[in-house]
């Protein structure tokens, strides 16, 4: 096997579910559709969670959408969540 | 330094300095303004801006009232007469600037929108000598000015209503925020006479003289009114077209304005564009005539022309368009009576609705916004732009750059593979330009042709491109607009992060390992050479984890998905492109008779949904030999497969939502490969082979649990026997393959004795399936009339059993209804208790499924030569 | 080039951007170029929280580097040919 860039990982687990880290404490999980060497990822079926301090409790928001486009300059990570 | 005369010799600017003084002393004091201020606000005046003159000019008295809308400034003092192309006070009321007097107001009113000095270093004013006659045209102003103050507002306004009335279809003249030239104000700024000469059918016959000059080429004024009614015939939606080619060829044309043509294409395009477009097709002189003669005519009128200019004249200072709007369409009601004596088309005169005269503003309004930009570039100049913009979005190989658009337009189109890019963007830039390089409709050809030439360009400038910078590679480029710093163009940026990739040369694989398969898998092989593990290891393959590890791992074989993936796309380019496909290096990439790993790789890449997605494609490519061998290998791992471990109610009790969509999808997917497979190009030894494979390396009787495995059973043994039936193809069967088929079957039937009933999954199981599909999504595991009212499908069952028994002798089918006697009465008995228990509102829903039931169930006993029906099991006749 | 594709096809359609300041815009795409920068017309409020209150605002221009999310629906998108794209993508961007 030829050696792998880390985009090529990232392409092995196309049409599987993946867990992405963003900026703003936000982390998102969904069916990975596309991506770039941008990082800018289709994802579907994808749950986000938004994390905030809210006096001083650590407050999680999740939000549904059956089909999103996220900019690539907002991920910081990429992963395959735990089975 | 010394930028805008700052001073760095004052103290505290030097803030290291600062720190070191202060530094000494305690700084306890407040501060004090004046001494931390550092006069940094203090800027002197530029001076020796030397350049300054020449940068912004200083050639012409300009003023400082630029109205670059639609007249809000006042009329400066330091407007100069005539010459000037600022904007005039449009939004004055009639009254007040029919109460205004001097030259010099007039004078400022009429110019063009397009004339404000936004390009500068361009001198956009009109030569005065070209545009105006002020010796012709001022004495004449100050006779008639006098008089329309007499008229109210409230009469002008009647005045205009009614002719806007009268004229809607004309109504598009009206846009130019430009009284009518003729109505007393020095035509200057005016176009080609000729034109205009129309126009002016209210002008006293001194004017008819001053007007061929004046004319600016858009102007709406007076002359486009004229020049609609020559080109009524055209139809209005021809006079929004944009003017600037037209009008540069009407230019050229005009003899009068031979001179205009010296300042080359930029006054003539300074000017804004008549409303109307003369249409390339009309040739000015054929008009020039005709306006000669209308003035001819006009100046025969006496008295009515007259006050007729003088109703016209208040109202030329009409407030912003509307107003100006409405005069044409007053000299148009006018003019109009002269028409019919003409004897030229008119439509009978109406009165204009409300909702007329609003259209009338829109489209004034948007030819203003045409009109206001119009004439700034030359003809050159928009396809230079065209062709740049063209060759950033045109490549040759549009599957390249832009795969998901190009094959989602022909999926959507039904696949068909319609014009070709280049005159889908020729088209749709024609479009969106409103077919102005076209004219007319009937030019649309014309200019589609162009456009599309134009793109040809593009392309050919886009495919050497990158021959440029292969030779070209880290220096700074010329590029069409200037340099360019980087190498590559916007489409493909320099990547960040070169990462060095070594590729390892391809293993060399001999041919041999797979002729001695092929030469095994032709003929009968009643013992297959390679052992592979006993069905009993089945059990081990229920954790899918161990599966994987035992195959490569999941990420070897998800990258081994992803390299089919590449192969198969690198195909299907090949075939878009007409080329010969050639499948060995696909074949490599299944992995199908790799050895090395305990489970074949093959099968792992199966439990994955994309790699179920992929087989039809890949069946596309290979050749018979490579699918039966596939099969092969497919048919003797059964048990380790994925979705026969999920199908199974032994290993898999209660099943997921998700779950019952692979193996939905697995179904519609794989299945249905296989079977065309079979009905089209398998004999009947290679079928038989199969089967035996699937015989003799696996657990049947756990194989028949499972939904999937039995219809894959079912399968093998319905071809066999269609085969074995199909006299009509001429070959009959040998009594070798006969007897080898009897020996096969036999050797099923085996497997499978004393175990039938277990193929029908328990009621936990079903009603299971049936939850969890209603709640989730609906699949072929169940059947229902509505979604709510699901039950268990179990004509699959049924289904096999019928083949079982139709390839049987009598034994066999005597003992397949001995084991599933249960079974049978059992749905005899559960469709009769339906549709005499179910309560009145679920008649029809009970019924459905009882119908079902007898259907299924009479699957297999029809074969026997009975029927069950109403309870009962009879001889079926 | 692979999502200035994508978007392409995605013109007309009503889809929700989300910005990186957290407003939350609805809209029917009519434009997209190669930095992703979109064109959003007959703008309405998606979610009156986030919505800046643009009311006399129809269309607007959203520079591409200013967007966190863009909501779509699935019918909008082919999801194999989107894999098989992103694919491509990956290969060409290898070479």
């Amino acid at each position: 096997m030829s050696m792998d860039t880390p985009l090529d990982l990232l392409k092995l687990n196309l049409d599987e579910i993946v867990f992405v880290k963003l900026r703003g404490a936000r982390e998102m999980t969904g069916t990975l559709q596309a991506f770039d060497s941008h990082c800018n990822i289709v994802l579907s079926n994808a749950t986000e969670t938004i994390y905030e301090l809210v006096d001083g409790d650590l407050k999680s928001t999740t939000k549904d959408s059956e089909m999103v486009f996220v900019r690539g300059d907002s991920v910081t990570l990429i992963t395959t969540p735990s089975e | 330094m010394s930028f805008f005369g700052f001073d760095t010799a004052l103290p505290g600017q030097n803030k290291g300095s600062g720190r070191k003084r202060n530094g000494a002393k305690k700084n306890n004091a407040p501060m004090d303004f004046e001494d931390t201020y550092q006069g940094l606000g203090e800027y002197e005046n530029e001076e020796d801006d030397y350049l300054n003159a020449e940068t912004f000019g200083d050639g012409t008295e300009l003023g400082a009232d630029f109205d670059f809308g639609y007249g809000r400034g006042n009329l400066d003092a330091n407007t100069s007469s005539a010459g000037h192309v600022e904007q005039p006070a449009l939004n004055r009321s009639y009254a007040s600037a029919a109460a205004s007097a001097g030259p010099g107001a007039l004078n400022a009113g009429y110019s063009l929108p397009s004339a404000h000095t936004m390009d500068e270093g361009m001198d956009f004013t009109p030569m005065e000598s070209l545009w105006t006659n002020q010796s012709a045209v001022i004495p004449q102003q100050q006779p008639q000015n006098p008089i329309p103050q007499v008229l109210s507002m409230g009469e002008i306004e009647r005045q205009q209503f009614q002719q806007q009335q009268q004229q809607q279809q004309h109504g598009y003249m009206n846009m130019p925020p430009m009284p009518p030239m003729g109505y007393g104000y020095p035509p200057h700024a005016y176009g080609p006479p000729g034109v205009n000469n129309t126009g002016y059918q209210g002008l006293p016959q001194d004017f008819s003289q001053s007007v061929p000059q004046g004319y600016p080429q858009g102007l709406p004024q007076g002359g486009p009114m004229a020049m609609p009614m020559h080109m009524a015939p055209m139809g209005p939606p021809q006079h929004y077209q944009p003017i600037p080619v037209p009008m540069q060829q009407h230019e050229q044309q005009t003899p009068q304005q031979a001179h205009h043509q010296a300042p080359a294409s930029l006054p003539q395009e300074a000017s804004p564009a008549p409303v109307l477009s003369r249409e390339p097709s009309e040739s000015p002189s054929s008009v020039q005539p005709q306006e000669v003669v209308r003035a001819d005519q006009f100046s025969s009128v006496g008295v009515p022309e007259q006050a007729f200019a003088q109703e016209m004249r208040p109202p030329h200072n009409a407030p912003g368009n509307r107003g100006q709007a409405i005069i044409p369409d007053q000299v148009m009601r006018e003019i109009a009576p002269r028409e019919t004596r003409r004897g030229s088309m008119r439509k009978p005169q109406e009165p204009l609705s409300s909702e007329e005269l609003k259209k009338l503003r829109i489209r004034q309004a948007k030819v203003d916004k045409i009109l206001r930009h119009s004439g700034v570039m030359t003809p050159r100049d928009k396809d230079f732009i065209t062709r740049y913009q063209l060759s950033q979005i045109v490549t040759d190989d549009p599957y390249n750059e832009d795969f998901y658009f190009q094959v989602y337009k022909i999926i959507q189109r039904g696949g068909i593979v319609g014009e070709s890019n280049k005159g889908l963007i020729a088209r749709a830039y024609l479009e969106h330009s409103g077919h102005r390089l076209g004219g007319r409709y009937k030019r649309a050809d014309v200019a589609l042709q162009r456009m599309q030439s134009q793109v040809e360009k593009a392309v050919t400038v886009a495919k050497e491109r990158p021959q440029k910078s292969r030779e070209n590679l880290d220096g700074a480029k010329e590029g069409v607009l200037g340099k360019i710093s980087s190498a590559r163009n916007s489409k493909a940026p320099r990547r960040q992060l070169q990462i060095p990739l070594q590729k390892e040369e391809e293993d060399e694989v001999t041919s041999q390992a797979i002729e001695d398969v092929v030469q095994s898998m032709n003929g009968v092989e009643l013992s297959s050479s390679k052992a592979r593990r006993r069905s009993s290891y089945a059990f081990r393959s229920v954790d899918q984890r161990a599966v994987l590890s035992r195959s490569g791992g999941r990420k070897f074989v998800l990258s081994l998905i992803e390299t089919v993936y590449s192969e198969v796309l690198e195909l299907e380019a090949q075939l878009r492109s007409g080329q010969d496909t050639d499948s060995s290096a696909l074949w490599e990439t299944l992995h199908i008779s790799d050895d090395a790993y305990e489970v074949s790789p093959f099968i792992s890449i199966l439990s994955f949904d994309k790699g179920v997605k992929i087989m039809p494609r890949i069946f596309n490519f290979l050749n018979k030999e490579q699918k039966l061998k596939l099969l092969y290998c497919f048919f003797s791992e059964l048990s380790h497969l994925n979705i026969i471990v999920t199908s199974s109610y032994k290993t898999n009790p209660d099943p997921s939502d998700s779950q019952l969509k692979k193996l939905e999808l697995f179904q519609s997917v794989f299945l249905k490969i296989i079977v065309s497979f079979l009905s089209s190009s398998a004999e009947f030894l290679e079928v038989l082979g199969l089967l035996l494979a699937l015989v003799k390396n696996n657990n049947v009787s756990f194989i028949s649990t499972s939904k999937i495995g039995l219809n894959l059973i079912t399968v093998l043994i319905s071809r066999a026997a269609l085969i074995k039936q199909d006299v009509s193809r001429g070959n009959v069967l040998s009594s070798m393959e006969a007897s080898t088929w009897n020996e096969i079957y036999d050797k099923l039937f085996t497997a499978l004795e004393t175990k039938l009933a277990v193929v029908f999954p328990p009621d936990e199981y079903s009603s299971r399936v049936v939850a969890t599909s209603s709640s989730g999504t609906v699949t072929s595991a169940t059947v229902g009339q509505s979604s709510k009212h699901q039950f268990y499908d179990q004509s699959y069952i049924w289904q096999f059993l019928a083949s079982l028994a139709l390839s049987g002798k009598l034994n066999h089918q005597r003992v397949i209804i001995d084991e599933i006697r249960e079974e049978i009465f059992g749905t005899i008995s559960r469709a009769e208790q339906l549709s005499s228990t179910a309560p009145v509102e679920e008649q029809q829903i009970a019924l459905y499924q009882r119908d079902k039931l007898y259907q299924d169930l009479n699957l297999f006993l029809n074969v026997m030569g009975l029927v069950a029906r109403d309870g009962e099991i009879s001889e079926l006749k | 080039m692979l999502f200035f594709s994508f978007f392409k096809t995605l013109v007309d359609q009503e889809v929700t951007v989300e910005l990186k300041n957290d407003i939350e815009l609805k809209g029917t795409l009519k434009s997209v170029d190669q930095f992703l920068n979109l064109k959003l017309d007959n703008i309405e409020c998606s979610d009156a929280s986030k919505y800046p209150h643009l009311s006399s605002v129809r269309n607007i221009f959203i520079r591409g580097s200013t967007v966190r999310y863009v909501y779509l629906n699935k019918n909008m998108v082919d999801t194999n040919l989107l894999q098989d794209a992103a694919r491509r993508e990956a290969m060409s961007s290898k070479n």
